[in-house]
């Protein structure tokens, strides 16, 4: 077995067990959280007016058992594949999930290759060109995004782009009734300003770490060599020191990719997009306990997912890790 | 070298946008043959489409008439495709609709329905009184909403004596109030279709959206979030002022508005805006904002088994220590005014306008409680029970942001005459637990639906699905009174009664009573005939509504 196979290997246990703490946890954590799944199905004033029909119900969902029992079942059930059938939904939890991780990764796919091509780019020159006026000038400005919330840019951008000069949709995935490529279009019109905000906040978390990695990075000995070699400043950012500059982001990076299915809650609500984030908050509201399992659990398999290719890129990429 | 990897990174980025455009464009192909199915057409496009607006949680995931989180705006959205025996009139009164009359048996007990002979399912299949009988049922063994439990205590059966013709037996002499209230809101649905559903509330075929109602659904555009109507040619009474309804969800009120304001929409079914967003809705090109009374109030609820919260001179002192206009300024914006101390707004036909409104008189409320002995006697200017115990207590606030606004209020001007008063807040679950299985509170607020059952629900615990703690004889008396009345005279009399009893005990009070405030696009339709705390979509606009230039 080579270093690099051990390496691999010993990652995927760790993720093997991490993942089953995680099933564990999202088992447990909706079950201890206050209310009951079949208030929202029925209304309060037949749950609390019916107990026999909730007893029934519950009954019918399993929930009337053991929770070690319940426990096993669930776990029974992911080893086949079934993620359950949801109670407030009314479907089965991978129907649910397939068709509201569509429009996510739809809205999040874009946004996050954009934040990270701006937060590269940007983090590069300014880090490159410290206190000089093109590096105080997107701080100042990027500092000042950062330190909006998600959900008040993106209410301004509705106000202004959308209500005001009336360029861009106010709401949802798209306006309906349309076809083909005329849908197609409509849809990216309405993606337009929900990509824009989401690619804002991630770029400028990304440039800030790019910044920072590049002003590190260019106090090293090597940039040195490099500009004693005679390679011009264009050269030495892009081939050295933004090589070894990269090597923090990429976790970040990765990190964005797996949070984006979960990031976008309150950017979701206010452009009424109808995926994940807003999945997530309904089924919390409703104590829908498989929609739960099965969203989190989604969320969680994106992040180790995207964690694991984070440190699968680390091994190509860093010798000191390719050495290990 | 360096062109190498730029084309690679390019090759990725590339990708990625083409991943996620192929996911767009499978989502289109998966819709596109039912969208071919409905609209779209050169006829559909010049055919007059209002456009509505919705704002809730969501739109539900099992589109079908008998589905409803709980009792909601969505109960206005299916009002469009199915009705029931009655309509309510704009005044609440049930005037008929699937019934062309009905006679109430002496005994008040049984009510005899005669149903108009031309109404047909959307189908084709004609209504017939065996679909009365099944509904009515299926409503009751289904524990189909609060309706659901109502028939369940009290409808004894359904008889069937012909095609159109059929009696309603209840276990109590409660005719009059069964027509008031359930006539108009138990959306009578075909037999030929439900008596194959076991689960009411899981059911998603398409057909559980026939009704026999002056629309016909066509499609939910989940995309679009979107769900369409087109108008009955063969509704029994008359084919709908317009051809289509477009109904898009928002999730929230500013969205909602903001769609309004835009042009977006031209209407908003059911909810009607705080008045503190009127100011931003004046002034709109276009846009008119129909206000009305409005029969839903603000109530503050107290807990009787509590101690000195079950004495009525106690209440009374806290009645007199409330800033009614100042709660209508700063909650309503103006849009409200000062309450009776018998709850009901001035617009219900059965309110007595007789009653005195309540008064704000902080001398009095001190006089009061320095009477009872509940003295400042630590001087930390809380006052004290005899037992030295501080007077302090709890007011649940629901979730919504406008009920923590009243508890602050109140909180304050409760502070005034020596009262701690803590608003407090939690998991809709948790409070919903301590007001209806525990009861288990001090004070709560709660904002009642429009139409009187604001006098029944919020104190006593007389008849089902109520979390009140009051079990004075005398009120369940006056109660059973109102249920039992057999005609609108004797209703409002049993109803005047009430609120006598309400405003001499004060079981309850009255916060303020607010305004209905319904903007709409008034360059595009109008004539709305609104239904007064339900909004501007009522039965009889469908038939009254104008669209402007033609």
């Amino acid at each position: 077995m080579t270093a690099r196979t051990s390496y691999l290997a010993r990652q995927i246990l760790r993720y093997s067990i991490t993942l089953f703490i995680i099933i564990t946890l999202v088992f447990l954590i909706p079950r201890m959280m206050p209310g009951d799944p079949f208030i929202s199905l029925l209304g309060e004033d037949v749950y609390y007016r019916s107990p026999e029909l909730v007893s029934a119900l519950k009954a019918e969902y399993g929930l009337d058992r053991p929770l070690p029992e319940q426990y096993i079942s669930y776990l029974y059930g992911l080893l086949k594949g079934d993620l359950g059938y949801s109670i407030h939904c009314s479907q089965p939890v991978w129907d649910v999930i397939t068709y509201k991780m569509k429009w996510t990764v739809v809205l999040l796919l874009p946004s996050a290759v954009l934040a990270a091509i701006l937060g590269i780019v940007l983090g590069s020159i300014s880090g490159w060109q410290r206190g000089q006026r093109t590096d105080t000038s997107i701080t100042t400005l990027f500092l000042f995004i950062y330190s909006m919330p998600h959900y008040w840019l993106a209410m301004f951008f509705v106000l202004i782009f959308a209500f005001y000069l009336g360029v861009f949709p106010l709401s949802g995935i798209t306006g309906g009734g349309l076809v083909g490529w005329r849908k197609l279009q409509d849809i990216l019109w309405h993606m337009a300003l929900p990509v824009t905000v989401l690619t804002l906040f991630g770029a400028t978390y990304n440039y800030f770490i790019m910044r920072g990695s590049v002003v590190q990075a260019s106090r090293e000995s090597y940039v040195l060599t490099a500009r004693a070699k005679g390679l011009s400043e264009r050269d030495v950012l892009f081939r050295h020191v933004l090589r070894n500059a990269m090597l923090p982001l990429v976790t970040v990076i990765a990190l964005d990719f797996g949070f984006m299915v979960s990031g976008a809650l309150l950017v979701e609500i206010v452009f009424s997009w109808g995926g994940m984030g807003t999945l997530v908050y309904d089924a919390v509201l409703a104590r829908d306990y498989p929609l739960l399992h099965g969203s989190f659990l989604v969320i969680a398999a994106f992040v180790l997912v995207s964690n694991f290719l984070a440190e699968v890129i680390y091994a190509v990429i860093d010798p000191r890790i390719k050495g290990r | 070298m360096r062109t190498d990897r730029l084309r690679s990174a390019l090759v990725c980025i590339t990708a990625v946008f083409i991943i996620s455009l192929s996911i767009g464009l499978q989502a289109i192909a998966a819709d596109s043959g039912t969208d071919k199915s409905s609209g779209g057409s050169e006829s559909d496009r010049e055919a007059v489409t209002l456009r509505a607006g919705l704002y809730t949680q969501e739109y539900p995931s099992v589109f079908n008439a008998l589905r409803r989180p709980s009792y909601n705006q969505l109960n206005e959205l299916f009002a469009v495709t199915h009705v029931g025996l009655a309509v309510f009139g704009p005044d609440f009164t049930p005037e008929p609709c699937l019934a062309k009359s009905w006679e109430v048996a002496s005994d008040g007990r049984s009510i005899k329905f005669y149903l108009v002979d031309n109404a047909t399912w959307h189908d084709g299949t004609p209504v017939r009184a065996e679909d009365v009988k099944f509904t009515y049922e299926y409503w009751r063994d289904n524990q189909l909403y609060r309706q659901g439990g109502w028939l369940n205590e009290y409808l004894d059966r359904v008889d069937v004596e012909d095609e159109f013709t059929g009696t309603v037996y209840l276990t109590q002499p409660y005719a009059y109030y069964f027509i008031k209230s359930l006539f108009p809101s138990v959306y009578i649905v075909p037999k030929h279709i439900w008596e194959k559903v076991d689960k009411p509330r899981e059911y998603g075929e398409p057909d559980g959206m026939i009704g026999c109602g002056p629309f016909i659904f066509e499609k939910i555009d989940r995309d679009a979030d979107t769900a369409y109507f087109k108008a009955n040619p063969d509704y029994f009474r008359g084919s709908p002022a317009i051809d289509r309804i477009e109904w898009k969800h928002y999730r929230t009120v500013d969205s909602t508005l903001l769609a309004l304001k835009k042009g977006d929409i031209d209407v908003i079914i059911d909810e009607a805006p705080s008045g503190v967003l009127v100011p931003s809705l004046m002034n709109e090109k276009g846009l008119t904002i129909e206000v009305g009374p409005n029969p839903g109030l603000p109530l503050l609820i107290f807990n009787y088994k509590k101690y000195p919260l079950n004495q009525t001179m106690f209440r009374r002192a806290l009645s007199y220590a409330i800033d009614y206009q100042s709660l209508v300024d700063a909650i309503e914006a103006g849009y409200g005014e000062v309450p009776g101390a018998g709850i009901l707004s001035s617009c219900i036909v059965e309110s007595n306008p007789e009653i005195p409104k309540l008064e704000f008189n902080l001398t009095r409320s001190n006089e009061i409680l320095d009477s009872l002995g509940f003295l400042d006697s630590n001087a930390d200017g809380i006052r004290n029970l005899p037992d030295g115990s501080e007077l302090q207590f709890q007011v649940i606030a629901w979730t919504d942001g406008k009920d923590m606004r009243v508890a602050e209020m109140l909180s304050y001007m409760f502070k005034k005459v020596g009262i701690d008063l803590q608003p407090y807040t939690n998991e809709l679950s948790v409070l919903q637990k301590m007001v209806w299985e525990d009861r288990d509170y001090d004070m709560h607020i709660d904002f009642h639906d429009p139409y009187m059952t604001a006098l029944g629900f919020a104190t006593i615990d007389l008849v089902p699905m109520q979390y009140g703690t009051c079990t004075d004889p005398q009120f369940s008396q006056l109660y059973n009174a109102t249920m039992s009345a057999k005609d609108p005279d004797e209703l409002k009399r049993t109803v005047y009664d009430l609120q006598d009893y309400y405003s001499a005990e004060l079981p309850g009070i009255a916060l303020y009573w607010s305004k209905s405030i319904y903007p709409y696009r008034s360059d595009r339709f109008e004539d709305w005939v609104p239904l007064e705390g339900y909004g501007l979509t009522s039965h009889q606009s469908w038939f009254n509504v104008e669209p402007v230039n033609g």
